[in-house]
C-alpha cells in the first residue's frame, strides 16, 4: 500500500501557526486541569451534558446485549442462588429478633442521652446512566445534576455504603468518582478501636489500601471501616469497608459496595 | 481540493472513529473485552487515517478525542491528548521517509505506533495521575491489538478500494 496523501494547499505559515494554536491550546487545557480552572470545568461540564447522551444512544445495541448476557448468568444461577436465599432467610430471621430488641433499647437509650437519630440528609436518589470506569479512572454518570441540587464534593451512597463523592456536576447530570479510584483518598476510623487513618483506591481496582495510619497503629483483620468526618468532606460514620489483610505499613480493605452492581445511588450531606 | 471517492472514504473511516470512541467509553460490565476491543480499534483507525488520509483537520481531531478520551477515563486531560498530538506530529516530521517504504513495512510501522501509543499513555497517567503501571491491562491491550490488527486493515483496505 502506497501512502496517499492529499491536503489542502495551505501555506506553510498557516500550518506551522495552526500547530502552535493547537499544541498552545493542549498546554493550556493541561496546565489548567491541575489547577481547577473555571474554563476547564466548563469543558468538562459540556462534555458530560452533550457529548454523553451521542455515545449512549450509539452503544445502546452493546448496552442491550450486555443485560441479555447479564440475565441469562442470572438464569443459570437461579437453582443455586435460591438454595443460598432459603438458608440467608432463616439466619435474617434470628437476626431479625435481635435487631428488633436492639432497636428498642438503642431508642431508649437515645431518649436518656438526648442524642440525634441521623446525620444524613437525602439530597437526591439518582440511577446511573454510563460508566467510564473500564480502564484507568473509576468514575460513573449520573442523572442529578445542579438543578437537583447537587454540588461538588458531595456525598454519594447506597444502601450498602459509601460510594464516592460528586464531581463535574453539570445542569442534569454529574460525575461520581468512586473510592475505588487511586485518586479518591478519604479519611477513616476503625469501628472497634478509633484508628485513625487515610485510604485511596488500590492497584487492582477491587480494594482500598491505607495511604497514612496515625500513629503507626495497626489494626486488625476484620475490622470494620468507618468514615472519620475528619476530612469534613464526607459525614461520619459511614460504612466503608472491611479490613482483609494487613502488612507491615499498610492493610488492604474490600468495601461495602459492589461497585458491578450499582443501578441506584442516594446524594447525601450533612444535616 | 478534496474528490467525492476520497471524502466518502474519510466519512466511513471517521464514523468508524465515533463509533469505537462511544462504544469503548461505556463500560458494559459483562463484555468488558468488548469495550477493550473498540478501544483498540479507535488507535488503530485514527493511526490509519493519519497515514492514508492525512490532512491537517487532523489535529483538531486528534486534539477532540484526546481531551474527550482524558475527560472520559481520567477526568484529567494529558495522556492520550500528548499521545495523540505527538503521533500526529511524529508522523508530519516523518511522512517524507514513510513514502520511500513499502506496504509491509508500513504495517509494521502502524503495529510499531500502536504499541508505543499504548504504553506511552499507560507510562503518562502513572506519572501525572497515579495510575499504577499496569502490566496485564498493557498486555490485554497488546494482544488485543495484534489479533484484530490484520481483519482491521484488510476492512480498511477494501474501504480504499471503494
Amino acid at each position: 500500500m502506497a501512502i496517499k496523501i492529499k491536503s489542502f494547499d495551505i501555506s506553510k505559515a498557516f500550518k506551522n501557526i495552526l500547530i502552535s494554536f493547537v499544541f498552545i491550546l493542549s498546554f493550556l487545557l493541561i496546565f489548567f486541569s491541575k489547577t481547577d480552572y473555571f474554563i476547564v470545568n466548563k469543558v468538562k461540564t459540556l462534555s458530560n451534558e452533550y457529548v454523553s447522551p451521542i455515545t449512549k444512544f450509539v452503544s445502546f445495541p452493546f448496552i442491550v446485549v450486555s443485560n441479555i448476557n447479564s440475565s441469562i448468568q442470572d438464569f443459570q444461577n437461579l437453582k443455586q442462588q435460591n438454595l443460598v436465599l432459603k438458608e440467608e432467610v432463616i439466619r435474617l430471621k434470628k437476626w431479625q429478633i435481635l435487631a428488633i430488641q436492639n432497636s428498642t433499647e438503642n431508642k431508649v437509650l437515645k431518649k436518656l442521652l438526648n442524642a440525634s437519630d441521623n446525620n444524613l440528609n437525602l439530597v437526591k436518589t439518582a440511577s446511573v446512566m454510563s460508566r467510564n470506569d473500564i480502564l484507568y479512572g473509576k468514575i460513573i454518570n449520573i442523572n442529578a445534576g445542579t438543578k437537583d441540587g447537587l454540588v461538588d464534593q458531595m456525598t454519594v451512597v447506597n444502601h450498602r455504603g459509601l460510594i464516592g463523592r460528586v464531581i463535574d456536576p453539570s445542569l442534569n447530570k454529574s460525575r461520581v468518582l468512586l473510592l475505588t479510584d487511586p485518586n479518591s483518598s478519604l479519611s477513616v476510623k476503625t469501628v472497634s478501636d478509633e484508628i485513625f487513618s487515610l485510604i485511596q483506591g488500590s492497584d487492582d481496582g477491587v480494594h482500598l489500601v491505607s495511604s497514612f495510619i496515625k500513629n503507626e497503629k495497626t489494626p486488625k483483620v476484620g475490622d470494620l471501616l468507618v468514615t472519620s468526618g475528619t476530612a469534613q468532606i464526607f459525614p461520619p460514620d459511614l460504612l466503608v469497608g472491611k479490613i482483609t489483610k494487613v502488612t507491615n505499613n499498610k492493610f488492604y480493605a474490600l468495601p461495602f459496595v459492589d461497585f458491578n452492581n450499582i443501578d441506584y445511588v442516594q446524594i447525601v450531606n450533612s444535616k | 481540493m478534496f474528490s467525492n471517492k476520497f471524502l466518502t472514504k474519510t466519512i466511513i473511516l471517521n464514523f468508524i472513529l465515533f463509533f469505537s470512541f462511544s462504544i469503548s467509553t461505556n463500560y458494559l460490565i459483562n463484555l468488558k473485552i468488548i469495550n477493550l476491543t473498540f478501544y483498540v480499534l479507535f488507535h488503530i483507525t485514527l493511526i490509519y487515517l493519519i497515514f492514508y488520509y492525512y490532512h491537517y483537520s487532523l489535529l483538531f481531531l486528534s486534539f477532540i478525542y484526546g481531551v474527550l478520551y482524558d475527560y472520559y477515563l481520567f477526568n484529567n486531560f494529558a495522556p492520550h491528548l500528548i499521545c495523540f498530538l505527538l503521533l500526529i506530529i511524529s508522523i508530519m516530521v516523518l511522512k517524507k521517509n514513510l513514502f520511500n517504504l513499502n506496504s509491509l513495512n508500513i504495517t509494521f510501522v502502524i503495529i510499531f505506533y500502536i504499541f508505543l501509543i499504548f504504553i506511552f499513555e499507560t507510562i503518562l497517567a502513572s506519572i501525572l495521575y497515579n495510575y499504577s503501571f499496569d502490566y496485564k491491562k498493557i498486555f490485554n491491550l497488546l494482544l488485543i491489538s495484534l489479533i484484530i490488527f490484520f481483519p482491521t486493515i484488510y476492512f480498511f483496505s477494501k474501504i480504499d478500494n471503494l
